[in-house]
């Protein structure tokens, strides 16, 4: 189980969230964009420090401003694909897979080993290139290559496609939305897994986020005709090869897009 | 093809612009670092100074580092009796004096692909298990090379014509500390000096373009390998 409960203030925009998602699971969260996924994805990576509150998985307490404990991004072991791939340019494909596993603590319980990524992700051919050789497709594999050996969660931010249609075209926006929740809910199944949306709200300055569904997403996606936009997904252990997996294979479809 | 002065005057030039490149950088990464990233009081200060060298007449900065490093100056005194190191009237020291006045240009040049850098590179580094100094090697340094490769190539072009500091601090000492520009002032000092004076400009010349077209390939390669 994930559990975030927290308050961040960024200029007059505050973000209020308490929520809590399964843990192994999938997690959709979505939201107008601004509305503060990213903010919440950097939140529970570590690369920011909320005013107050308590991000959790597990036993694991990742934060706790109460007890003045917050554990350092780069012992939290958390993957983040990034919205803009943040691949290393001076590094090769390889050097790019390779530098999370190579700063692994000795001996700790990897949930995939690097010949697995390379061959899910079909990498292989491409593991001498360079990052600016690559398309934005295969940017985003790469990225979720290097994220996934990091153990905890992986947590992926949408794509610049769906931020853009977010904001010109709610309608349009609303379709991408359904028809990728319905490709993730589907996925999910197949899993046997439960697909949980996570839904923000937001009047401006201030976003909240405490609504949670767990199972089906159909009342969530009635909601999305007004709210629109952009679904994020935070992916959970063991389910981390197996969605990759259907990621690669559906590489051009709707799926792939929540992580473009 | 070039007398024994000319030569020695070449080398010494080489020499020298050298030695000062190599007193600033790891200097210089600090300050651009501590400029381009690190909020303190003080800070608007620290950058005044720190350009300082631009504005000041070279003469005074020759001055000041007689006033520091001279064998009496704090400094000067307290390494020329423990170490018995003399800055003052050496070939050491006109390469101090050639890093101080080129200082600023090799801090701005890093400061500038500091700031230029995508930072967030450095937070998916920290999500991948990194530490603050494995992050600075393995993702900032590399990724600045061209702005400390630019600002090294300029400050070593800029160290070869250094005249008024060198000459307060280093005087003009055959084989010492007369570097090109100072042999042509000399040059120019001597009756008949006419034709060594055209010689010396001319070397000068041809080094400086030799010099511009090095950097601009260096950079054409770095960036090649990083892609820009």
């Amino acid at each position: 189980m994930l559990r975030v409960q927290l308050r961040k203030r960024r200029g007059d925009f505050s973000l209020e969230v308490d929520f809590h998602a399964p843990v192994p699971g999938v997690t959709a969260l979505f939201g107008r964009s601004g509305c503060g996924k990213s903010t919440l994805i950097s939140l529970i990576a570590g690369l920011l420090s909320p005013d107050e509150g308590r991000v959790q998985i597990g036993e694991d307490v990742l934060v706790d401003s109460e007890r003045q404990y917050e554990l350092d991004a780069r012992h939290r072991r958390i993957g983040v694909v990034f919205q803009d791939a943040r691949l290393f340019p001076h590094f090769s494909v390889l050097g790019n897979l390779q530098y999370g596993a190579r700063r692994l603590p000795r001996g700790a319980p990897t949930p995939i080993g690097f010949d697995d990524v390379v061959s899910m992700l079909g990498l292989g051919a491409m593991l001498r290139r360079r990052p600016q050789e690559l398309s934005g497709g295969e940017k985003q594999r790469v990225a979720l290559g290097r994220a996934l050996p990091e153990g905890r969660p992986a947590l992926c931010e949408p794509g610049a496609a769906a931020n853009g249609a977010g904001d010109t075209n709610i309608d349009g926006a609303s379709a991408d939305l359904t028809a990728a929740l319905t490709s993730l809910r589907s996925e999910s199944q197949t899993l046997g897994a439960s697909l949980s949306t996570v839904q923000i709200r937001q009047d401006f300055t201030k976003a909240t986020i405490n609504t949670l569904q767990t199972g089906s997403s159909d009342l969530t996606l009635a909601d999305s005709n007004e709210e629109g936009a952009n679904l994020l997904a935070l992916q959970t252990r063991q389910q981390l090869s197996t969605t990759a997996l259907s990621l690669a294979a559906q590489a051009d479809q709707n799926v792939l897009r929540l992580f473009q | 093809m070039l007398s024994p002065a000319e030569t020695e005057a070449l080398t010494l030039s080489l020499s020298v612009a050298a030695r000062s490149v190599l007193f600033n950088l790891p200097i210089a990464i600090l300050v651009a670092w501590l400029l381009a990233r690190a909020r303190f009081a003080g800070r608007t200060v620290f950058d005044a100074f720190v350009h300082l060298p631009l504005v000041l007449p070279p003469v005074v900065v020759g001055y000041l580092l007689l006033v520091l490093f001279g064998i009496r100056g704090p400094i000067g005194g307290w390494l020329y009796q423990n170490f018995g190191i003399q800055l003052a009237f050496t070939s050491t020291g006109a390469a101090l004096a050639t890093a101080v006045m080129s200082f600023p240009l090799v801090v701005r040049s890093i400061r500038i692909s500091l700031e230029a850098m995508d930072r967030g590179l450095e937070d998916a580094a920290k999500t991948l298990g990194a530490g603050a100094v494995d992050r600075f090697f393995s993702i900032t340094l590399p990724l600045i090379t061209p702005g400390i490769l630019a600002g090294a190539v300029t400050a070593f072009a800029a160290g070869l014509g250094e005249f008024g500091a060198v000459i307060t601090f280093a005087a003009n000492i055959p084989g010492e500390t007369r570097t090109l520009p100072l042999a042509l002032y000399t040059a120019l000092q001597t009756p008949d000096g006419d034709a060594l004076a055209a010689r010396l400009a001319l070397i000068s010349f041809a080094l400086g373009l030799a010099g511009l077209l090095v950097a601009e390939v260096l950079s054409r390669r770095i960036r090649r390998t990083l892609g820009r």
